[in-house]
This record gives structure tokens, C-alpha cells and sequence, in this order.
């Protein structure tokens, strides 16, 4: 079987078992630092493989910094760290050009090159920042580029922003935009650890030096393994259930009784996007090559949560995003 | 090999009113949503071949499933219409072969239905993976396998579904099954099957029940009552003249009766203590037992009579019993100059004979909307064609009570509210009535209700065997026939100490009654 086409297929089937392994591995390391939360690391890890970015929110002391900085240690990759506080500038995130001497005795403007010139960006409390600023990520979060004055500037691939915020302190922070939050791949929450994570993360950052974390992924091999991922095969029917899902949180014809009494505006279609995107990194990682639907429903919560805007009748009875992602799962599953 | 764990499909709980819509087609069960098929190829890759052979399989076993589905609706349906036809057809084999064809005809409609909706093999495949819980291995392999895509992807994804085949069962997976609601559908047929085998000895038990319902006695008891007042307005309108001469030349004949044409209709109309219709009068009955009733007036006997059961005090008590009384009696001081008047009593014959036609109307609507019968037209101003204008005066029981008879009188002035008026009811301008519970009087011969239709003693005695069944408003079932007892009428006169000139005036009545009977009879032998 499959005799003609094995040896063109070799490379592929190499590429995606070191990308299995490579994954392996880089979860091996987070777990030295990270106690729990595999759910925030698998998210946090397909969001790298599928190129995009990540909101963490999760109250204080729950790790999200931290394991910002072991995947960055893990993947070897260029890291920096902005927090964001609300006198920061745009200048302060992407540069600013200064008159400097060239040597002759001439001045010209010299760009200097800011903390988003980096490949893995922590983004920290960037909630607390005024929208002008938050504002100055958009065009590298999107285009992967800045443009100051009349320059445009490439950011450096894989480029990676991993930005936390605050759920309860909300004195002073500056929600961020609807256009904001859609550039963000997923929205992961970060629950606060159980009784048995809380025991070893005591006995770990109490006793003994703190954990060495190896680098175990370059960033040319993310690039490389985004690209397999985007070869992932997707049946129609999975396409159509995606398509559903997305309709569904809009309030219209389309949509349930629910989310027709709840939300305000619903998913954009970069939405679909990271349903599929994530759903196809989701299957590699899972030594699948297909999407299925139980991809798409596992990634539900975090690629839609923050694309959906709830009404004030939803806020005043209580309902959040992920209970009407609920209903709307189970509303598509029986059409 | 991986191992794989089937899984259920349709396991939403099936509620047994969706089973029953469901056996009628109104309900779609639980079923595994069908996605959209786009760019399904006809061609296929030799790789696939395994897994073709194992979708349609997998195919045709829900193919079967499916037909099942839709001939059991087809059931359903027959056996209803098996059950109707059965039970409301003479033909049972026509209801037999009709049946048959239909199940054949719903077979063929069934497969072709089933057949032109029968899914693809990507849907199949889709089924399955749901099924076996391959996260859409099968289904995208297949949506893949076109010989033409070799690529690298793809051929691992169809070489990762195939590795799954060997642990697939399909028939483990799509088991044949009869759907949730076979059970109505089996209890349908049972149903009508057993209606066919009782059709074989029996009658069509729709049809039997309608005849039964139509010879019921209940129906009779029913229209009896027109029936009866029909005939007998009929027959007053016949013999309403020879009446008049024959209440003159009574009149003139039994002197000391002030008003002795009125005298025959009491006799005719309670000869046998039958209603004209032939039911059984509760008033005589009432009267032969002692009870307490308005017998002594001529109205209220004859509204008993007349309505079909009735208490005769609820008759006479009834309001348009009273209107009727009043309409048709005159001033009873007017009733000695006035009888003779020729022009009034024809008009009065003429009202009386609208009037009680539409009484009996009346009576019959009633009688079958179950309202008691109050029918005081058809006791007073139904027989009043003649003596309507006499009536109040010349009837025995107001006259009565001009002899101190006060228990007559009281029943009178009653019942009648022509008699409350001061000598209204005396007749002969006898004092006014002091009022008294009707329970007080005593029993008189029913042979003193006055009646104005001139009945033949044959016809009565035909009528009375009429037998109908007893029921509230409805007419009593005659015992037998009942002859008039002149005798016995009058010793239980003297029992009750009625005074020398009412028993002789009942007496003359009676005679006057047998001899009229006897020349009527030895008339009709000539």
C-alpha cells in the first residue's frame, strides 16, 4: 500500500514526527517551571506553531509570566518584556528615532529600534495602558511590521506576543479595543492551580535552586513547522461545522435563542480562522493529520471568548462568553 | 492497531408522544446530522478500496434501517385505515385486499424513498467515523481519495485513517434495528388485525351501533311525544265540529251539569288513564294512588298528560301553563252567555289548534334538550277549541268548589291564574278560593280531566300499548290499559266525603261517558 508515494512523502512524515518530538519537549521543559496548567500550555503552544498571539488572563501570582519566560527560554528565542503601565507611550514599544552624531560631525535621526523588536514578546498588564499605546501593537501584531514616520520596519519571524492581564484589579486599566482583542489568536484563562499543583509549586520555588530550562526549539524550526501545519487536510463537513459555530454567535437567523438574547455582536471571521489554524496545529500535536470536530470544540472557548461582546442584559444576569460558546456547541452539534 | 470503542448512535432520549408522531411520519428520530458534500469524488484511490468496501457496507445496512423507518410509517397509516374501514365497512374483502395492496404499494413507495435519500458514501463515512469515534479519519480520507491528490499530507492522513480499518465492524456499528416507535407501529397492526379477525363473525361494529342506536327505545321515547301530540292535534282538527255539536246536544241532555260538552272531553281524554300519545299519565297514576294532585283541574290533568311525564302540579304551576290559562279562559262570569257563541268558539278552535301545534313543537324541543315539560297550552288551550271560553267555568273541579269542595277549589286557584281573580275560577261566581297547599287535596277520579280531543276508544287502546322506556321528562312506559272505573271513582268519592251533588254529577258523567262509548261502537259495528 501507498507504495508510490512513500518516498515523496518521506520528508513530511520526518518534519512531522520531529514536530511531535520538538513539542514533546518543549512541554517537558515548561513543566519544570509550570506546574499544571497543560491547557494553558498546549494553547500557549499551538498559538506559537499557528502564528499568532496570545492573551493570557489570570489573576496574580498564577504563572503567566513566568511561563512566558520558559517558553522563551525553551525556544531559544529572542525575548523581552513591557510593562505596561499607563504612562507608557507608543514610543516606548516600538522606538523612537534620535539625533545622533555620525561621526563626521553630522547629526542625523537614528532609529531606535524598540522592545517589540523581539521575537518572543511579553506584553505584561497590558490592560493598564492607555488605548494609544495599546494602539502601537496592532500594525506588528497584525502585519508584523511598525512603521515610524515614513519607515516601515519588519519585526524579526516568529514573532510572538504574549500579552497577561488582570481580571479583578480594574481600577485604572483601559479595556482593551475590540480591535485589539481580535488579534489575539486565543484567550486563555489561567485557573488557578489545585491543591496537588499548589503543593509542588511550593516545593519547587521553595527548596533548591530554581529549574534550569533547556533550549529545545529554534525559531527557524517554528517557521518550518508552521508551515506543515498549515498543510493539515480539512474535510467540508468540519469546514461547515466551523462556519456554523462562528454564524452561530452572531445575532440573527443564525444564531440560538441565546445568543440572539445575549450577545451584542459576535465573532469575526478571524474567529474561523483560529478554530481551523489551532484546530490543525491541535491534530499534529495529537499525531493526527486531519482536523476533526473535536478539535474545533476544544478551541472553541478560547478563539471565540474574547471575539463575542455581550449585551447589558447578559452582564446583568450574569452570563459570560463561555456559557453561551457552551450553548452554541451543543445547539451546532445537534444540527 | 488502535482499538476502537463504538458508540451509539441516536441516544438522545425518544419520549413515547414523539414515538407516536414518529409512527405517523410527524417526527424525525434522533439522527446524526448530515454534513454538506462538496467536491465528493466518483473516483477513488486504489488505497481506499478497503475502506470503500467497509462504507458500503456500512451504507447499505443504514439503507435498510431507513426503508424500515419508512414502511413502518406506511404501517402505521394502513392499520388506521384498516381499523376505520373494518369497523365501518360491510365489504371486509375489500378492506382486506386494499390493505394488502397498500402494504405492497408502501414497500415499493418505501424502497424508492429510501433509495433516492440514501446518503453518499462520504456521508457514510462520516456516519462511521462518528460511530467508531474516529474524529473524521474515514470521512476526510475519503473527501481526499481522489487518485489525482498524492500529496504528502494527504497520503499520511489516508495511510493514518487506514490503519484504522481492520478494527471497524459495521455491522456491530450500524446494527439493523427496528426504530424506537416499531412498538406503536406492531400495536396498530395487532389492532387492526384483530379487528379483521372479529369482522370475520361479526358485523361491522360501527354499523351495528348505529342501527342499534336507531331501533333504541330511547329514540322512540324521544319522539313519542310529537308523534302523539301530531296525531292528536290532527284529530282534533278533524273531528272538531262534530265535537261542538255533540258538547251542544250534551249540554242539553245531562241537565244539572252546568256545562256538560266539556264533561266528554274529560272522559275521552283519561278513559284509560293514558295520554293520547299512548304514555303512561303520571297524573292518573298519581290520582289512582292518592297523591296529591291537580286533578281537579282540567288543565293541569291534561298538561300531565301532555307533557310527557310531568307532575302535574309542576305543569299547571308552569308559567306559560298560566299565560295559556289566561288566553284561553275568558272572564269565567261570561262563560254562561258566551258558550253558545258560534264565531267565538271558531276562533277559538283556530287559535287553539296553532297553539297546540306549537306547543308540541315546543314540548319536543324541550323534551330533547332535557328541560322538564311545562305544557299548559296543550291542557288548556289546546283542547279549548270548543270550550276554551268554558273551560274555566265548566270544568268539574271549579265547579266544585261552589259545593264547598275546598280542596278542589284550592287546587284550582293554584294552578290557574284565572281562577286567583275574585270568582274567577268559581265558575258559577262562587266565593274566592282561600289558598292551601296542593298536598291537602284529596285524590280525585282522574276521569275528571277535561280533554277536547275526540278520541276514538280504539286508537287510545292502540296507542297505550306503545310501551316506552321510563327517563326523566320522558314519557312513562304503560302497564297496561286502563279502563274508566266509574264505580270505584265514586267510592273512593264517598270515601273521601265529597258531597251528594259532585258524586252524582261524577256519576251522570260516567254514564253519559259509556253511553256515548256504546253509541260511538254500536255506530261503527253498523
Amino acid at each position: 500500500m501507498l507504495t508510490e508515494n512513500q518516498k515523496s512523502d518521506q520528508p513530511l512524515e520526518r518534519q512531522i514526527e520531529s514536530l511531535s518530538e520538538k513539542m514533546v519537549e518543549v512541554r517537558n521543559e515548561i513543566s519544570k517551571a509550570i506546574v499544571g496548567q497543560a491547557e494553558v500550555v498546549e494553547g500557549v503552544l499551538i498559538a506559537l506553531l499557528a502564528g499568532a498571539h496570545v492573551l493570557l488572563e489570570g489573576v496574580p501570582g498564577v504563572g503567566k509570566t513566568l511561563l512566558v519566560r520558559t517558553l522563551a527560554q525553551a525556544v531559544s528565542l529572542k525575548y523581552s518584556r513591557i510593562q505596561f503601565t499607563p504612562d507608557l507611550m507608543p514610543a516606548d514599544v516600538i522606538g523612537t528615532s534620535v539625533v545622533q552624531d555620525n561621526g563626521d560631525g553630522r547629526k542625523i535621526l537614528d532609529f531606535q529600534r524598540g522592545p517589540i523588536f523581539t521575537n518572543l514578546l511579553l506584553a505584561d498588564e497590558i490592560n493598564r495602558t492607555t488605548p494609544k499605546t495599546q494602539s502601537a501593537l496592532l500594525e506588528a501584531m497584525q502585519e508584523k511590521q511598525v512603521t515610524v514616520g515614513h519607515t516601515t520596519h519588519m519585526l524579526d519571524e516568529p514573532f510572538f506576543v504574549m500579552a497577561t492581564q488582570n481580571p479583578l484589579e480594574m481600577e485604572g486599566t483601559y479595556p482593551l479595543p475590540e480591535a485589539q482583542l481580535d488579534r489575539f489568536l486565543f484567550k486563555i484563562r489561567v485557573p488557578f492551580p489545585g491543591r496537588e499543583d499548589l503543593h509542588d509549586i511550593l516545593d519547587r520555588t521553595t527548596q533548591g535552586a530554581e529549574p534550569q530550562v533547556r533550549h529545545v526549539l529554534t525559531g527557524p524550526e517554528i517557521l518550518e513547522m508552521r508551515k506543515v501545519v498549515r498543510m493539515v487536510p480539512l474535510a467540508p463537513h468540519v469546514q461547515d461545522y466551523v462556519v456554523q459555530l462562528v454564524l452561530a454567535t452572531h445575532a440573527d437567523g443564525h444564531a440560538n435563542s441565546l445568543a440572539n438574547k445575549y450577545i451584542r455582536y459576535g465573532s469575526s471571521p478571524r474567529g474561523a480562522q483560529a478554530l481551523i489554524l489551532g484546530g490543525k496545529v491541535r491534530a499534529l500535536l495529537n499525531g493526527r493529520f486531519n482536523v476533526s470536530k473535536e478539535d474545533v470544540q476544544a478551541l472553541l472557548k478560547p478563539a471565540l471568548r474574547h471575539r463575542i461582546i455581550l449585551n447589558f442584559e447578559a452582564q446583568a444576569d450574569g452570563r459570560a462568553a463561555d456559557d453561551l460558546l457552551d450553548e452554541i456547541a451543543r445547539s451546532a452539534s445537534k444540527n | 492497531m488502535p482499538t476502537i470503542t463504538g458508540k451509539k448512535i441516536n441516544e438522545r432520549p425518544f419520549l413515547m408522544a414523539d414515538r407516536w408522531k414518529a409512527a405517523f411520519g410527524f417526527q424525525k428520530e434522533a439522527a446524526v446530522a448530515l454534513p454538506i458534500e462538496r467536491n465528493a469524488h466518483a473516483q477513488y484511490s486504489s488505497d481506499l478500496q478497503g475502506l470503500l468496501q467497509l462504507v458500503r457496507v456500512a451504507g447499505r445496512r443504514a439503507l435498510t434501517n431507513d426503508f424500515v423507518k419508512r414502511w413502518l410509517v406506511w404501517v402505521s397509516w394502513i392499520s388506521v385505515a384498516v381499523i376505520i374501514a373494518a369497523a365501518a365497512s360491510q365489504r371486509l374483502a375489500a378492506v382486506v385486499v386494499m390493505a394488502l395492496v397498500a402494504l405492497g404499494a408502501g414497500i415499493a413507495v418505501a424502497v424508492l424513498q429510501a433509495w433516492s435519500k440514501r446518503a453518499s458514501d462520504y456521508r457514510v463515512a462520516c456516519k462511521l467515523d462518528e460511530a467508531a469515534r474516529l474524529q473524521d479519519r474515514l470521512s476526510t480520507a475519503l473527501f481526499l481519495g481522489s487518485p489525482e491528490n498524492t500529496e504528502p499530507m494527504v497520503i499520511q492522513q489516508r495511510r493514518d485513517a487506514l490503519r484504522w480499518l481492520p478494527g471497524l465492524d459495521p455491522k456491530a456499528l450500524f446494527p439493523i434495528r427496528m426504530p424506537s416507535y416499531a412498538i406503536q407501529t406492531l400495536t396498530l397492526a395487532l389492532v387492526a388485525a384483530s379487528l379483521l379477525a372479529y369482522r370475520v363473525h361479526f358485523k361491522a361494529p360501527i354499523l351495528a351501533l348505529v342501527q342499534s342506536a336507531a331501533n333504541s327505545r330511547v329514540e322512540k321515547a324521544v319522539l313519542s311525544p310529537l308523534v302523539g301530540v301530531v296525531k292528536k292535534d290532527l284529530m282534533a282538527l278533524v273531528n272538531r265540529e262534530p265535537e261542538v255539536q255533540q258538547a251542544a246536544a250534551d249540554a242539553e241532555t245531562v241537565p244539572g251539569l252546568p256545562d256538560a260538552k266539556n264533561a266528554d272531553d274529560p272522559s275521552q281524554s283519561n278513559k284509560d288513564g293514558m295520554t293520547p300519545d299512548g304514555d303512561w299519565d303520571e297524573d292518573s297514576d298519581a290520582a289512582s294512588t292518592g297523591e296529591p294532585t291537580d286533578v281537579g283541574d282540567p288543565q293541569a290533568g291534561d298538561s300531565a298528560a301532555q307533557g310527557q311525564g310531568q307532575d302535574a302540579s309542576q305543569a299547571a304551576d308552569a308559567p306559560q301553563n298560566q299565560q295559556s290559562a289566561d288566553n284561553n279562559q275568558p272572564n269565567p262570569g261570561e262563560n254562561g252567555s258566551e258558550k253558545g257563541s258560534g264565531a267565538q268558539q271558531q276562533a277559538g278552535e283556530q287559535s287553539s289548534s296553532s297553539n297546540s301545534m306549537m306547543q308540541a313543537l315546543k314540548n319536543l324541543m324541550k323534551n330533547m334538550s332535557g328541560q322538564p315539560s311545562s305544557s299548559p297550552g296543550e291542557s288548556g288551550g289546546q283542547p279549548s277549541a270548543a270550550g276554551s271560553s268554558q273551560q274555566a267555568g265548566n270544568s268539574p273541579g271549579q265547579r266544585a268548589k261552589s259545593d264547598s269542595s275546598k280542596d278542589s277549589d284550592q287546587k284550582d286557584t293554584g294552578t290557574s291564574p284565572g281562577s286567583k281573580k275574585p270568582g274567577g275560577g268559581a265558575g258559577n261566581g262562587s266565593t274566592p278560593v282561600p289558598k292551601e297547599g296542593p298536598k291537602n287535596a284529596p285524590p280525585l277520579p282522574k276521569n275528571t280531566v277535561a280533554d277536547r280531543v275526540d278520541l276514538e276508544a280504539n286508537n287510545f287502546r292502540q296507542q297505550g300499548r306503545i310501551r316506552t322506556t321510563s327517563a326523566v321528562g320522558m314519557a312513562q312506559l304503560p302497564l297496561q290499559d286502563i279502563k274508566p272505573q266509574p264505580v270505584a271513582a265514586i267510592k273512593g268519592a264517598e270515601q273521601e266525603n265529597i258531597p251528594v251533588r259532585y258524586r252524582l254529577y261524577v256519576q251522570r258523567y260516567f254514564e253519559h261517558t259509556t253511553q256515548k262509548a256504546s253509541e260511538q261502537n254500536s255506530g261503527r259495528t253498523n
